[in-house]
């Protein structure tokens, strides 16, 4: 075979027949991915390797009003925008909070013990601007974003043979997986992400003449060698996403030259966070070496209409949620999977005259899974105690937060986050 | 004149509309360098002066939706986004005013406004139109029409804020986002311009309009500026306050120059900019000049994926059926009226990710597939000519090894002759950057 006829399917199945030639192309990619394949092929029970999906609540998720205290400084400072009492979700085991009647689905999951809640959780010295917020979310490290946590978790447990489908980003955010040197995967809809080719020409070797663009060129200037990077990395996880998304010949790229259908550019609102959901299902049975999932969900950043709004959205969280719990057991890989949920900040405490709240500081964040110590509610929404007399104080730092999850995960998760971070008994030991 | 000195010539001017235009027709090229660096320049810049016809608007004759009330969804919502994005895209491609119809998109980025929230068609494009008109005149002037206009009065709440209850959407964002920068005002400041710029709304035919009895006009004291109390003092204080230049001046520069140019190239620009009293055109003929004294002065540009996309239209003269070029742009990452939020699309390296790659590539095979043969593009390919294909697609310095290499490889993909090499070249990494 020469490398100009090869797809990279075809090189891992002839294993060790490139060699030379494929140095010389460029083909390192499929190298590097070779010895993930080869080694995981080897295997024949499902890896026993963790997976960690954070679900990013997009615009600042109003904590007060999702998880729900029994304060009466709470009704209070919101006359019409507070949940009424005979409408919270009550916890069991508790009476201090209760949740919104749109999370009623994850109430199961709170009897079970795969709930645990983390209240008044932020960065101290934060504004409440979105953008640094964010940027303080997706790198752990304020003021500083040429990292994010996740890239800084890749960078310290890379191996040999990287694969950059250890961290997938869907909904088009991967900030927080920026990295030194790991790479990773960014998705916008998984159906669509393929490299097919212009009629009459064989979609193999055009992606394998395109593969080439990547080789490695001294003296380019680094924005340009970050170009050509993206190229094979691409190519790399185009096929292997193919995979989970193939329904039939003409979509997996084998027959490449279909056309597109329309598409909707207006259609993301509802449906996104449970189409991404299914996909992280879908890329977790499929053992391709996954760790990290990102998913977002935007909308949460509530100045006005909150009411309709935020219930829409925390209803299709939940149910997404407890529909990925569901369809992970049934495959037997619920013990593998933790799900975090994170947002740039809670919401003011007092509610503004368009039925809303402005931008606060502590929220409220959901941990999940078997390995949580669920059923409890670390941290509090201390209403008699607040920031600037108007916000949730952010009690708990956000990196006990990312701590627990990458104790979990396995790593040294003191060194991507600077120290250690308590991380308040949310694992179960 | 020797081959370096006309060659330098072609790639200034062609670095010209890379950056700061819609990239370059066949023959345009040609005809820019035969008029040289300064000449060119001047050309973009002063259009009037050099007799370079103005461009139409690309919605004329349009009737799409300016009810406020909207409240979205329907296959006529869809059908108007598609035809009004269309026709945007349509008129960069053929924008006889090269620099106009690359700001008209900017500031779009910059004022990000999503139709996702506004709803009516009609109204984002009042806004784009607003933005078109601002674009060569004085920052604040733009800065006040943005501030009143009804699709952003709906996208950032200005709409219901009132006196009695104001909230703080619009008046953190403009300061944070649009005019000064994050550290440059304080929380009182943001809870004083809510106040200020209570009592506006939008009427259902999708207008403006000032409700005094909703407005609080109490005195403010905002950015350090006593007596602040509604749009228009609330704008003189922007602009008295020195960040505002040095924020602006730093996105133009950032957006021509690069996100890392010297940084001496904003400090030069802003001081431009204050003493020409905020006059933008004045703020863009300083950054292009500074730009074309000296590569020294800037760094490479990652191009979004819709200037990617007009530029390569632009280049072949081919056009795609919406149904191919829609799908993509969103898989891209970028779609006209959509921006993830109100800080625009990101940018960067983050038009580098595997999704935005994969369709640039898909997107690629479709316009090289639908350019004429005898398109020069096309027929650089077919002909195995990689160093004449990356000229006509407004890269004169042409093709590094890497990519040579992938050209000579797609010769053996098949398909109709230059498709398949013309569409390596499209989606090459050479191409990703201006």
């Amino acid at each position: 075979m020469t490398p100009s006829s090869m797809t990279r399917r075809k090189f891992l199945a002839a294993a060790g027949g490139v060699g030379v030639a494929a140095a010389a192309s460029g083909l390192v990619w499929d190298e590097l991915l070779r010895g993930h394949v080869e080694h995981h092929a080897s295997h024949t029970a499902p890896t026993k390797d963790r997976v960690l999906i954070a679900i990013q609540l997009m615009g600042g998720n109003d904590g007060l009003n999702a998880v729900v205290p029994s304060d009466g400084r709470y009704h209070d400072a919101r006359p019409t925008l507070g949940i009424a009492e005979n409408k919270v979700v009550p916890l069991s085991g508790t009476t201090a909070y209760g949740l919104h009647p749109s999370l009623a689905p994850l109430s199961g999951l709170w009897k079970d013990g795969q709930l645990a809640i983390v209240d008044g959780i932020g960065f101290a010295g934060l504004s409440r601007s979105h953008f640094q917020a964010m940027d303080w979310w997706y790198s752990g490290i304020p003021n500083q974003s040429t990292t994010g946590w996740i890239g800084r978790w890749l960078d310290a447990t890379a191996t040999a043979g990287d694969n950059p489908l250890r961290a997938v980003a869907m909904g088009g955010t991967a900030q927080a997986f920026t990295a030194r040197k790991a790479l990773s995967t960014s998705l916008t809809a998984p159906a669509a992400f393929r490299l097919l080719a212009p009629q009459g020409a064989s979609a193999d070797q055009l992606v394998a003449a395109f593969q080439r663009c990547g080789g490695p060129t001294p003296g380019d200037p680094q924005t340009l060698a970050a170009a050509r990077l993206a190229i094979p990395a691409t190519i790399g996880a185009v096929h292997d996403v193919a995979r989970v998304t193939a329904k039939s010949a003409s979509a997996s790229g084998a027959n490449g030259n279909t056309k597109n259908k329309a598409t909707n550019p207006l259609g993301k609102a509802k449906g996104d966070l449970t189409d991404q959901l299914q996909t992280a299902a879908q890329l977790i049975q499929l053992d391709l070496g996954v760790r990290v999932i990102g998913v977002v969900q935007n909308g949460y950043d509530t100045h006005a209409d909150q009411a309709s709004r935020q219930g829409d959205l925390l209803g299709e969280l939940a149910t997404s949620v407890a529909t990925l719990f569901k369809t992970l057991e049934a495959n037997g890989h619920l013990d593998r999977v933790m799900v975090m949920t994170w947002s740039e900040f809670g919401r003011r405490v007092a509610e503004n005259g368009s039925s809303g709240t402005d931008h606060g500081a502590g929220g409220a964040q959901f941990l999940m899974g078997n390995a949580v110590h669920g059923s409890q509610v670390v941290g509090s929404a201390n209403l008699a105690h607040l920031q600037e007399d108007a916000d949730v104080a952010p009690g708990i730092d956000a990196r006990s937060l990312y701590a627990t999850s990458l104790d979990w995960l396995g790593g040294p998760s003191s060194e991507v986050l600077g120290r250690s971070w308590d991380t308040y008994g949310l694992l179960k030991t | 004149m020797t081959k370096t000195d006309s060659q330098s010539i072609r790639s200034q001017v062609a670095w010209l509309h890379r950056r700061c235009g819609v990239g370059l027709a066949p023959g345009e090229l040609d005809a820019a360098t035969a008029r040289g660096t300064q000449a060119e320049a001047d050309r973009l810049l002063n259009p009037d002066a050099n007799g370079v016809p103005a461009d139409p608007d690309p919605w004329a004759g349009s009737k799409y939706s300016t009810d406020p009330r909207e409240k979205g969804g329907g296959s006529n919502r869809r059908a108007e986004v598609l035809d009004a994005a269309g026709r945007w895209i349509d008129s960069m491609v053929h924008a006889n005013r090269p620099l106009a119809a690359r700001l008209g998109w900017f500031w779009h980025g910059h004022f990000a406004t999503s139709v996702q929230k506004v709803h009516a068609t009609g109204l984002m494009i009042g806004q784009f139109r607003t933005q078109r008109a601002g674009a060569f005149g004085t920052f604040p002037d733009l800065l006040r029409t943005m501030t009143v206009d009804p699709a952003m009065l709906i996208w950032l709440d200005g709409r219901k804020s009132t006196g009695r209850n104001p909230n703080e959407n619009y008046g953190r964002e403009m300061m944070e986002l649009f005019s000064l920068g994050l550290g440059n005002y304080a929380e009182s400041d943001v809870q004083a311009d809510a106040k200020a710029l209570t009592g506006w709304s939008v009427t259902p035919a999708g207008e403006a309009a000032f409700l005094a009895r909703r407005h609080d006009d109490s005195p403010q004291t905002y950015l350090g500026r006593p007596g602040v109390h509604d749009v228009d003092t609330v704008i003189s204080a922007v602009a008295a306050n020195p960040a505002m230049a040095t924020f602006i001046a730093g996105k133009i520069v950032g957006a021509f120059l690069g996100p890392d140019a010297d940084p001496a190239a904003a400090t030069t620009a802003a001081q431009a900019f204050t003493a020409s009293g905020f006059d933008l055109n004045a703020l863009y003929q300083n950054v292009v000049t500074q730009g074309i004294a000296g590569t020294s002065k800037w760094s490479p540009v990652v191009v979004d994926p819709v200037t990617w996309w007009v530029q390569a239209r632009r280049a072949t003269g081919a056009n795609v059926p919406p149904q191919e070029w829609t799908a993509l742009l969103v898989e891209a990452g970028q779609f006209p009226m959509v921006p993830p939020n109100v800080g625009g699309w990101p940018g960067g390296n983050a038009w580098l990710s595997t999704s935005t790659t994969a369709a640039r590539y898909e997107l690629a095979g479709h316009l090289a597939e639908a350019t004429d043969p005898s398109a020069p593009p096309r027929a650089a390919a077919a002909a195995g000519d990689w160093a004449r294909l990356a000229d006509t697609l407004g890269r004169p310095e042409g093709f590094g090894p890497a990519t040579v290499s992938a050209l000579v490889a797609s010769t053996s993909a098949g398909g109709a002759p230059g498709v398949a090499p013309l569409t390596i070249a499209l989606a090459s990494p050479e191409l990703t950057l201006a």
